[in-house]
């Protein structure tokens, strides 16, 4: 990250840093400029504050979210963008600030976010390195398992309604809550983070067995522990 | 064999190519996951779609697959 970056992060006043999604939509320094982000922001407002009054109800509202046309076309652009202007730094850098928010409040939340945070890496460096390989197996995960798909987008997009709720929150009521919410629902993440990561590697060969352990004494050997 | 686990651990190429980078200190608490793993300790999450089998358990920078 440039000094020039983090000088302009580090001017933004908290109630004006914020995250469109988790990560990837997220350099603060781009939302200020940019007028795409600071339109989706807005038109995002209503839908953050419900999730902030109630952030049990973000599943509910991220599937309006959904259904939202205008929003849909906001955030499918605004993704673009970030995916061309974002580099993994600058997503590691919003989850620090993430994790400076939680933990300014003694808040933990420090497993939640890295699990958040190694979706969103793993995800922007497969569309940056290996486009085509990731979206032919997201098509073939989405045409077989359509109900699971839009599963997790509402799973993402929930996280995202979290995620800028929580640079929203000024209470630690609300940090907590929000806080909580996001662990239920980054363990979900997680679940097809794994997933897709291991559809990946089975194409590569990557999945091979070359060790096995049927006892202790193996098990260590294969770890290489003491 | 009474010494034995109840479940075989299988380990791919990527696994161990990954091992290699850990620290210690990770290896130590990733064996004690594994460890739990095969003696059926710990039941585990399901991943999704095809790998609804796999089951996937949480520590703190660790995760461990069984199928």
């Amino acid at each position: 990250m440039s000094a020039r970056l983090r000088a302009i992060l580090s001017a933004i006043p908290p109630s004006q840093t914020t995250v469109l999604s988790p990560g990837v939509q997220a350099l603060r320094a781009t939302i200020r400029e940019s007028e795409l982000y600071s339109t989706l922001l807005a038109y995002l407002k209503p839908y953050v504050n419900r999730v902030l009054e109630g952030p049990k109800r973000a599943s509910a509202i991220a599937e309006e979210l959904l259904r939202d046309e205008k929003a849909l076309i906001l955030l499918l652009h605004a993704i673009q963008k970030a995916v061309l202007e974002l580099e993994e730094e600058d997503v590691i850098e919003v989850f620090k600030f993430l994790h400076g928010r939680f933990g300014t409040a003694n808040i933990d939340v420090e497993e939640v976010l890295d699990v958040i945070l190694e979706h969103e890496v793993w995800k922007l460096r497969q569309i940056k390195r290996n486009f085509d390989e990731y979206m032919m197996m997201f098509y073939t995960f989405s045409t077989n398992y359509p109900e699971e798909a839009y599963d997790y987008a509402v799973i993402y997009f929930s996280i995202s309604l979290l995620l800028l709720a929580s640079s929203e929150a000024k209470t630690y009521e609300e940090l907590k809550a929000l806080g909580e919410e996001l662990d239920k629902l980054a363990e979900e993440l997680e679940a097809y983070a794994l997933t897709f990561m291991l559809m990946l590697e089975e194409k590569r060969g990557g999945t091979e067995v070359v060790a096995t352990a049927r006892t202790p004494k193996e098990l260590k050997e294969v770890l290489e522990v003491e | 064999m009474s010494s034995g686990y109840k479940h075989v651990g299988e380990f791919t190429r990527r696994f161990k190519k990954a091992l290699k980078a850990l620290s210690s200190e990770t290896k130590e608490r990733l064996h004690e996951k594994i460890d739990e793993l095969l003696k059926g300790h710990t039941v585990g999450k399901p991943l999704k779609g095809p790998y609804k089998e796999f089951k996937v358990i949480r520590g703190r920078q660790v995760q461990v697959g069984l199928q």
